[in-house]
């Protein structure tokens, strides 16, 4: 299983907008510079977060990005399904050897019953596991939150 | 009688005002209503929730259950009891990296 950097981006991006401070004009830019997320990738992060239902986005001045559920609803498995379509790009499906291998040698329909368990299970996890989650660690972590007015833009 | 009672979900950075709390009881007919109710109990929560003017800030979205307030009735959104209110942030900004490239501040 391998996450791509969008899943990665994408949630350390939401994560990042639901942690950091509320009430003052928080710039996506900061979300770019802070987790280092190049500025027209962000954007198009975004774009498809906004396409699979996690975030609104308004536009015009006073515009921006918000969530479009809480945090407690908004799980990993929603953002990998908004940024990729489908899991079958993590898990396998995608992978050419893989493939080669369930062709070959199976005939084997309980591979394949085999594998979709272990899919099954992972998919699960990461749709248990919500932003509220991530929230709950950055903070039993101690990770430290921008503070109001104590902006930083590069 | 009473007021209708909810759970209100406080994102990280307002806990300091709930002395660390995720999730304080409140109670109102509406979410104006719950935000001074919770303001007595959590001094300082209102004025990060609302402006001057008493509307809610541009960046702060309230739900009730899972539905933002901005796309139902605002502040005046009525609360019949047993709901959760999760207070969330959003940031500014679209066209990040054109904006970027022109040097500009959204």
């Amino acid at each position: 299983m391998r996450l791509t950097s969008q899943v990665r981006y994408a949630v350390l991006a939401v994560f990042d907008m639901a942690y950091h401070d509320i009430g003052t004009p928080r710039q996506a830019r900061t979300i770019s510079s802070r987790q280092g997320i190049p500025p027209r990738y962000l954007e198009q992060i975004f774009q498809r977060l906004v396409r699979g239902g996690i975030l609104r986005s308004k536009r015009g001045p006073g515009g921006g990005y918000s969530l479009a559920r809480p945090p407690a609803r908004l799980s990993i498995g929603d953002i990998v399904m908004a940024t990729e379509g489908s899991f079958e790009g993590l898990l396998g499906g995608g992978d050419s050897r893989l493939r080669r291998t369930t062709s070959a040698q199976a005939t084997s329909r309980g591979n394949e019953e085999v594998w979709s368990a272990v899919v099954g299970r992972v998919t699960d996890t990461l749709e248990a596991l919500t932003i509220e989650d991530l929230l709950r660690v950055a903070e039993k972590l101690g990770l430290e939150r921008e503070a109001a007015g104590n902006m930083y833009f590069i | 009688m009473g007021q209708p009672s909810v759970t209100v979900r406080i994102p990280p950075p307002l806990r300091k005002y709930t002395g660390g709390k995720e999730e304080v009881p409140g109670s109102g007919n509406t979410v104006l209503a719950l935000i001074a109710d919770i303001e007595t109990r959590h001094t300082g929560l209102r004025e990060r929730l609302l402006d001057e003017e008493g509307r809610l800030r541009k960046f702060v979205n309230v739900f009730v259950n899972d539905e933002d307030c901005r796309f139902l009735k605002a502040l005046d959104t009525e609360l019949k009891g047993g709901e959760t209110i999760s207070i969330v942030p959003a940031i500014a900004g679209g066209c990040i990296a054109l904006r970027r490239e022109h040097g500009g501040v959204a």
